[in-house]
């Protein structure tokens, strides 16, 4: 399977947008693929699909395979990994094939790898290319984070990586780029979809959304109780910063927050510009959910919490005697 | 309903991170040995599921382990689940075993499962706390040729069926399988395992465990340790901390606040 060249990346796209994820993969993958002298592909399996392409060549695709007539409207994986596997054996035949690591991400990538008898290594922070082979060098942690691996890929066929969500920086959007836009057709037989969704139930969530948030103010259990966290985060803190809000595990298992606004390991992932931390020590499994933020502020009434490590700036104190006064000198700030 | 639960064990997943060690030579990562060995939390998740449908429907649960760890630990953490009410336990261990990656795993417990035989569900944890890869359940699914679900949060046994709730980026799916299928379990409050019954643990404990090893699975040789891997684990390290906190400190913490406030502002950043 040497005749295998460029890198394949599969796109995500909600409401004729790409994900942010998928601009980052671009990014990547463009990266990857020059420095083999090779093509990067994306393909992206929607209904509303072609509305996206142009946007994937302004972020780093050469080539935009779409595809509108999967057997199922949503992401469905066996039909999906089908559709990826008559690309990566004949239509595109990729020697990287690169892939988020979001929920469908996660379901699709292990069927695709085992389908392909391909190596696959996930949750990837890093990604370089061996000098001598050109094969994949992929860096991942381990053990909820506290190790970094490095990996490298058997050769001879498609090498998969998913990549965790902000570890890798998009390109600049530039329109002027060209790239070509290929409708393909899935060729998948409906008859493969033996998982019928029989409901799907969306939650609403109260303020910003906290992965797409440029702010975000959590909380973890050094916060005493729900009514504080409320008092000083939800309705403090974050209202006047117009911020999402998290809390570590230790703050939803204690009840101060709801599950959804879990940040970490087993959570949601975020990369604020702007991540403020109180009463939370920064565990690893935590950091790996937010240790893509820009700056990081920490208020902790210990010194020595690991937070401060991964902080930019830190107050030493009780959230209780620090958040009121800042409060009141942010509303002052950004008011002028 | 004839079920099967795959578990591995891993160090206990909350030990600090001042804990961990990495050596280079062996490839391994370190730690102390007072740090005990558990069944992997989502593993757990899976027997606990696999219990609740046996309760509801009857039938069988096997649990399935293959030895990555030293063996007497995971004799006691099968000997646990059957005292948590498994039926039967199994441990896959063989030198060719050895150096195994998900590929190789994966390809070793679907020949145990064929193995067991008239399987109708298949529940493995969503990634196990080690190497945290999340590609055994669906690799086995895959190798079987059998319908899979991932994120499942919640079973409810049907008519030659189940119905997974499946976690999605906002909410959840409801998704309807055929029998047989894998599912990927993760945590839920109500996939909390449960604490073995005392009469339990003292019948588990006299039960002896069969042991498989590679010839007894049939399994391809191309297939299983080091030389069956697609993936090459080339060195470990402590991920190191990049930052260097500015300690904003003052006479009183409300005077470190407003000055939090205006170097946030004077750094641009809010």
């Amino acid at each position: 399977m040497t005749d295998h060249k460029g890198v394949l990346v599969y796109g995500e796209a909600s409401e004729g947008r790409l994900a942010p994820v998928t601009l980052e993969l671009l990014g990547i993958g463009r990266k990857l693929a020059d420095a083999r002298g090779e093509e990067c592909s994306v393909v992206l399996i929607d209904r509303n699909a072609a509305a996206c392409g142009e946007e994937a060549i302004a972020y780093g695709a050469d080539r935009v395979y779409v595809i509108q007539d999967a057997p199922a409207e949503y992401f469905e994986a066996a039909s999906f990994t089908t559709i990826l596997q008559k690309l990566c054996t004949e239509t595109v035949k990729p020697a990287i094939v690169l892939i988020g690591q979001t929920i469908t991400g996660r379901d699709l990538a292990p069927r695709l790898a085992f389908r392909l008898k391909a190596g696959l290594v996930t949750d990837c922070v890093g990604l370089d290319l061996d000098p001598e082979t050109k094969g994949l060098i992929a860096r991942k942690p381990v053990s909820g984070g506290n190790v970094l691996g490095t990996y490298c890929l058997k050769e001879g066929g498609p090498q998969i990586a998913t990549i965790r969500r902000r570890a890798m920086e998009p390109l600049e959007g530039d329109e002027s780029r060209q790239g070509e836009i290929v409708d393909t057709a899935a060729g998948v037989d409906p008859s493969e979809v033996k998982a019928r969704r029989i409901e799907r139930v969306l939650e609403e969530s109260e303020g910003p959304s906290i992965e797409n948030a440029e702010i975000v103010v959590a909380g973890g259990r050094g916060i005493d109780t729900s009514e504080a966290f409320e008092e000083y985060i939800t309705n403090g803190l974050a209202s006047v910063l117009g911020a999402g809000v998290g809390g570590t595990r230790g703050a939803v298992d204690a009840g101060l927050i709801s599950e959804q606004h879990q940040v970490g390991l087993t959570g949601k992932i975020v990369g604020p510009n702007l991540y403020i931390a109180v009463g939370l020590s920064g565990a690893i499994q935590h950091m790996a959910g937010c240790s893509g933020s820009r700056n990081i502020v920490a208020i902790n009434v210990d010194e020595n919490a690991q937070i401060f490590k991964f902080a930019r700036f830190g107050i030493v104190g009780d959230y209780r005697k620090v958040i009121p006064p800042l409060i009141k000198k942010l509303k002052e700030i950004l008011s002028t | 309903m004839n079920i099967i639960a795959c578990v591995k064990q891993v160090p206990y997943p909350d030990t600090p991170a001042s804990a961990y060690g990495v050596d280079n030579e062996e490839k391994q990562i370190t730690l102390p040995e007072d740090v005990p060995l558990v069944i992997s939390p989502f593993d757990e998740n899976g027997v606990e599921a696999g219990l609740q449908l046996k309760d509801q429907t009857g039938g069988r649960l096997t649990t399935i382990s293959l030895a990555t760890r030293p063996v007497d630990v995971i004799l006691r953490d099968l000997k646990q689940t059957l005292a948590m009410g498994a039926d039967e336990a199994i441990l896959l261990d063989d030198p060719a075993f050895v150096g195994g990656d998900s590929w190789c795993t994966a390809h070793s417990l679907a020949k145990a499962i064929q193995k067991v035989g008239d399987v109708d569900l298949v529940l493995c944890g969503l990634q196990a706390a080690d190497w945290d890869a999340g590609q055994v359940g669906l690799g086995i699914a895959e190798i079987l040729g059998l319908p899979a679900a991932t994120f499942v949060t919640k079973i409810e046994p049907g008519e030659g069926c189940v119905r997974a709730r499946c976690i999605i980026e906002n909410g959840y799916d409801v998704l309807e399988l055929p029998l047989p299928c894998v599912l990927t379990v993760a945590s839920d409050e109500t996939l909390t395992p449960r604490i073995a019954p005392l009469p339990g643990i003292i019948k588990a404990k006299k039960r002896k465990i069969p042991v498989w090893s590679a010839s007894d699975l049939d399994a391809d040789m191309t297939m299983v340790g080091a030389s069956g891997a697609k993936t090459i684990l080339k060195e470990l390290a402590l991920p190191q901390f990049e930052g260097v906190c500015e300690f904003i400190t003052a006479e009183e913490l409300d005077q470190a606040a407003v000055m939090l406030a205006e170097r946030l502002r004077a750094e641009k950043i809010i």
